[in-house]
């Protein structure tokens, strides 16, 4: 009966203006909680792309594609109830007629309507304020076209930097003053108040960062008011000028002095709207209209408008949740927030500013290493109120959720020295309900028990919690509890390799390589127990080689190996293996290719080009191997590895000497690299590709290293992969010579090859990495670690002793005698082998051809490619 | 479709005849042509495709080439090892009962989908219904050889093939 009513009644239509970051949690929410699918959504937003994440909007100039920061998966969008209108601007609500109209005249009747339209950035009313070159941060396209100014700028004057200034020294400011130096450009901030971030940080955090700002060649000047942009002639900007008469110098000016909600709509409609803006809304975001509900930074909540996109969320869950017939109301939102500004950590929680009456404050502040940390407690010392961090933020996640909870020790311990300020805040035990992460609003408790539900690795617990998906600021604490937790259920955190190592891949590694270990047996005697077996064999033969082993089959090490790298070629499914050359940067001459089609015909080869550039051979009984091989050998060509955990292949474009659109030679470069990386064994396969423009044609960004030509060298992009989860590859540099872009990629692959774990390829690695790109940067470029000596060192010595595996096998009679069908008959060939002829060559016989051949309906043939007779039918091949 | 010949250096050093002598063994290969803790392939004197190996403390076995899950001849090339096994499933073979402790047996390890076989009685050691069959196995003046079969093949009710 339910049914019935529940058919008749027509679905309710919910529009919602704006598709920013609020109207995306929205429609999330609306999507996953209306189960009997009551609303019809239609979502208007003016930009010319999906909601995506503002808040990384920076990264837009590290390098990141704009696509990545789309929020909500093709799905979402995709939803039959879910309709998005981009590039389409609301001009009018009619609160009678319930409907609204577009820019372009097209009308949308609702019976709920949600405003999440935002906010504006404010451009404070200077003289010149709207000359060519002022610009503002809050879109896609304001990046993008401020990107292009400079970029403009750059090319018009090579002989000099790109001068730029930002108005404005909060956190907008310095995120753009960041851009600005991404961009090559030099920049200063000016702020109207005496000192930077005033809204987060007091007047010492205010001069540390200051300092720490200074050392990265940014000029601050505080205290400062700006009167007018200058130009000289024309409408470009060539200056500034400030309120004490003093003029400088720019080519562009930045304005990041604040937002303002885009209450326009609302004012217009006669919605209520608060004093200094924002649409007026009830605890359950109602507006003075109860079909519009207001959402995000537009509206304004319990008497303020939220800047930040914690509250916007909590907003847009209560709304759907109205909608859907809840009682949920805002609980508050507080301010904190974690950033990192120009490579500088800031945070600022809580009560940073000791405005709770009787509050003490316990401040440490080191110029020397450059951090200044302090807590704001309660007048008996013992409750958390509140901190600041500059320089060092590293205890924020364990300090944040302990707001408004006692302490249990001595405040100071939380901050002096640095590193024990982190060991106080997580040894103490988070109660259920304290919140861990702010953007998502996910408790202590909810990580808990998404590990009971049976989350089994940090991957999980971010998808089934959203915890720590947003800013990420959380994820440190997020992992603590996830593993004391797991420890705690029993679930062992177990990370031994497996039962006879009981230490994961990476330790192994640098245990053996401290140790200076050559062989198995001496590794199992010092570090594990038993015979092993074939998780830890293969992965200490992996170690070995990669730490320059010798050759892989070598005494005791060829024991070690699996299938495939025991005879250096690759099982498939009917126990043959297929056999691959390599064709550097997948350049052949006309003259390789016909010994590869000779060797092919002349062992009845299935043949295929691989997605790697390159030929694969299938159908190779294990004892046809050394014969094959001796033929590719004898005609110059070596092992692909094809068969290992290591360097597979470099995908390449044709690049500048064909194509008319190549900057470099591509194709020389794939060479190169691939001739310094074979043969080097790694934790998992290894792949790069090589691309001569922009273009992008080698698909660069889906390999572990991608190469990218630019104008004046190579952009380099590490952590990408392909297969089941593809993951695009991260900028790491720019502009990369030729020598410096091999020096990157060889320490980026030895340090993946010494600390991943077994079978981890980069992008994961790199996922997990503390610090993630920023931190491979530092090892790589500013040698943080001191490895950068040894790195070389492992590289150097790596293309020093390479050899070509099947040479060696070839001249090795012990070895080859590994290449045997069955060692007691040298001429019986596995009779089990039986092929059906498809499309002009052959593929294994299936179970079901089997039969259908004992039936005489099918026609089979042997590994020798001849005519077989099976159940005492005679068979003819088709030629 | 031309035919390439089936001898390859590689083979050629061996030994050819596989024929049992009078009491039913057959030549596998020299001693030290059998390399501890790596399988060699070889025929069995009933003909059967069989999987040589001797551990590391000097132990020979010898079960079934064909991997019953993925119908293919392939056991010799797995690794060999050891594992910790529940021991909670009695063996029909050995009549062994289930003790629910643990133990550690020897195995190697389907090169294709990685099943562990009980090298002492060819079981899957997380099917023991599935098994590889067993064969007797001896050294004598420097040869290894082969006997007869002493268990058969169980066969799983999923194949991959
Ligand atoms: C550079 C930068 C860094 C930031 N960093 C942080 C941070 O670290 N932490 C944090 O919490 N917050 C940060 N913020 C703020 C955060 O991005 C915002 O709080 C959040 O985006 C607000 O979401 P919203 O959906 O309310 O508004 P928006 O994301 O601005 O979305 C509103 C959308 O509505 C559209 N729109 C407006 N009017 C109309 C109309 N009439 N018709 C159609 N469409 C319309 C707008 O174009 C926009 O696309 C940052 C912002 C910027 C710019």
């Amino acid at each position: 009966m339910s049914e019935q009513i529940e058919q008749a009644r027509p679905r309710e239509r919910v529009v919602v203006i704006g598709a920013g970051m609020v109207a995306h949690r929205f429609v999330e929410a609306m999507r996953s909680r209306d189960d009997a699918g009551r609303f019809d959504i239609t979502v208007l937003g003016d930009e010319p792309r999906p909601p995506y994440d503002r808040v990384a909007l920076t990264s837009y100039f590290t390098g990141r594609d704009p696509e990545d920061l789309n929020l909500g998966g093709a799905e979402l969008w995709a939803d039959p109830r879910v309709t998005l209108a981009k590039r389409t601007e609301v001009t009018d609500v009619d609160r009678n007629a319930k409907v609204v109209t577009t820019a372009k005249g097209v009308r949308h009747p609702y019976d709920h309507l949600v405003l999440a339209t935002g906010s504006y950035a404010a451009v404070p009313p200077v003289k010149g304020n709207d000359l060519q070159g002022c610009f503002v941060y809050r879109t896609i396209d304001d990046v993008a076209a401020l990107r292009g100014y400079v970029e403009e700028l750059r090319a018009a004057h090579p002989e000099r930097p790109v001068r730029g200034a930002v108005v404005g020294g909060g956190l907008l400011g310095l995120e753009a003053a960041g851009a600005l130096q991404a961009l090559g450009a030099e920049s200063t901030v000016i702020e109207f108040a005496p000192r930077l971030m005033p809204l987060q940080v007091d007047d010492g955090g205010g001069q540390e960062l200051r300092r720490l700002i200074d050392n990265l060649g940014v000029e601050v000047r505080t205290g400062t008011a700006t009167q007018r942009v200058l130009a000289k002639r024309g409408r470009r900007v060539t200056g500034m000028e400030f309120a004490d008469g003093e003029k400088i110098d720019v080519d562009v000016v930045v304005f990041a002095t604040g937002v303002r909600p885009r209450d326009e709509l609302a004012r217009a409609a006669g919605l209520e709207v608060g004093e200094r803006g924002g649409v007026v809304v009830d605890d359950r975001c109602r507006t003075s209209d109860e079909s519009i509900h207001a959402i995000g930074e537009v509206a304004c909540i319990q008497g303020r408008v939220w800047g930040l996109v914690a509250p916007g969320y909590t907003m847009a869950e209560i709304a759907a949740d109205a909608l859907l017939g809840g009682e949920s109301s805002f609980p508050g939102a507080d301010t904190s927030t974690k950033l990192k500004l120009l490579g500088v950590d800031v945070a600022s929680f809580g009560d940073a500013f000791a405005t709770t009456p009787g509050a003490l404050e316990v401040v440490y502040s080191d110029s020397v290493t450059g951090s200044y940390k302090k807590l704001v407690v309660s007048d008996d010392a013992q409750t958390l109120l509140g901190g600041i961090l500059v320089g060092d933020a590293s205890a924020y996640a364990g300090l944040r959720p302990l707001v408004g909870r006692r302490l249990g020790a001595d405040p100071s311990s939380f901050i002096v020295p640095a590193g024990a300020g982190e060991g106080a805040a997580s040894s103490l035990e988070l109660p259920d309900d304290a919140a861990v992460c702010s953007c998502n609003n996910v408790s202590a408790g909810q990580i808990r028990s998404a590990v009971d539900d049976g989350a089994s690795n940090l991957a999980d617990v971010k998808s089934c919690t959203k915890a720590g998906t947003s800013c990420g600021s959380c994820l440190p604490i997020v992992k603590k509890l996830f593993e004391s937790h797991q420890e705690k259920a029993g679930i062992a955190v177990d990370r031994s390799l497996c039962e006879h190592i009981p230490m994961p891949r990476s330790e192994l590694f640098n245990a053996i390589k401290v140790a200076g270990l050559a062989t198995f047996s001496e590794i199992m005697e010092r570090f594990g127990t038993g015979r092993g077996c074939d998780i830890c064999k293969p992965t200490i033969a992996n170690i070995l080689a990669s730490l320059g082993g010798g050759h892989i089959l070598a005494g005791e090490q060829s024991t070690l190996q699996d299938s495939n790298d025991h005879v250096l070629a690759n099982l498939q499914k009917d126990g043959t293996y297929s056999v691959v050359p390599r064709i550097p940067g997948g350049e052949i001459t006309p003259d390789g290719l016909l010994v590869i089609a000779q060797v092919a015909k002349d062992f009845g080869l299935y043949t295929k080009i691989t997605g790697g550039q390159r030929i694969d051979l299938f159908g190779a009984r294990i004892d046809q191997l050394p014969a094959i091989w001796k033929r590719l050998v004898d005609a110059g060509f070596e092992s692909g590895h094809a068969y290992g955990k290591s360097l597979r292949t470099v995908k390449s474009c044709v690049g500048q000497s064909w194509c008319r659109y190549g900057v470099q030679d591509s194709v020389r470069m794939a060479i190169d690299l691939e001739l310094r990386y074979r043969g080097l064994r790694s934790p998992h396969k290894l792949k790069l590709g090589v691309s001569g423009c922009a273009r992008e044609c080698a698909e660069a960004r889906g390999k572990d290293a991608g190469v990218i030509a630019t104008e004046n060298g190579w952009n380099l992009y590490v952590g990408g992969n392909g297969g089941a989860t593809p993951k695009h590859a991260q900028l790491l540099a720019q502009d990369l010579s030729d020598a410096e872009l091999i020096t990157a990629i060889d320490r980026f692959f030895m340090y993946y090859v010494s600390t991943a774990e077994r079978l981890q390829r980069t992008a994961p690695w790199l996922e997990e990495l503390d610090g993630g790109i920023e931190r491979l940067r530092e090892v790589i470029f500013d040698d943080a670690l001191g490895l950068c000596d040894d790195l070389d060192a492992m590289m150097t010595h790596h293309v020093g002793a390479y050899a070509d595996e099947w040479r060696e096998v070839l001249e090795d009679p012990e070895k080859l005698a590994q290449f045997t069908g069955f060692v007691n008959d040298a001429t019986d060939a596995d009779p089990d082998l039986l092929y059906v002829v498809e499309r002009e060559q052959v593929r294994p016989a299936t179970a079901d051809d089997r039969a259908r051949a004992a039936a005489g309906e099918l026609d089979l043939v042997d590994s020798e490619r001849r005519p077989v007779m099976v159940a005492g039918s005679t068979l003819e091949v088709r030629a | 479709m031309s035919r390439p010949s089936t001898s390859t250096e590689s083979t050629s050093n061996v030994s050819v005849s596989n024929a049992p002598d009078l009491e039913g063994w057959t030549r596998a290969c020299d001693a030290d042509r059998l390399v501890p803790e790596r399988a060699v392939a070889a025929l069995a004197p009933d003909g059967a495709q069989v999987a040589v190996v001797r551990t590391a403390d000097g132990r020979l076995f010898a079960v079934g080439h064909h991997d019953p899950y993925a119908l293919a001849n392939v056991i010799a090339r797995g690794v060999v090892g050891t594992r910790t096994v529940a021991d909670e499933t009695a063996s029909e073979k050995t009549g062994q009962e289930a003790t629910g402790q643990e133990r550690v047996v020897d195995v190697i390890q389907s090169p294709l989908y990685k099943q562990a076989f009980d090298l002492a009685t060819g079981e899957d050691v997380e099917d023991r219904s599935v098994s590889l069959g067993t064969w007797a196995v001896r050294e004598r003046d420097g040869v290894i050889e082969l006997g007869e079969r002493t268990s058969e093949a169980g066969h799983p009710e999923r194949t991959t093939r």
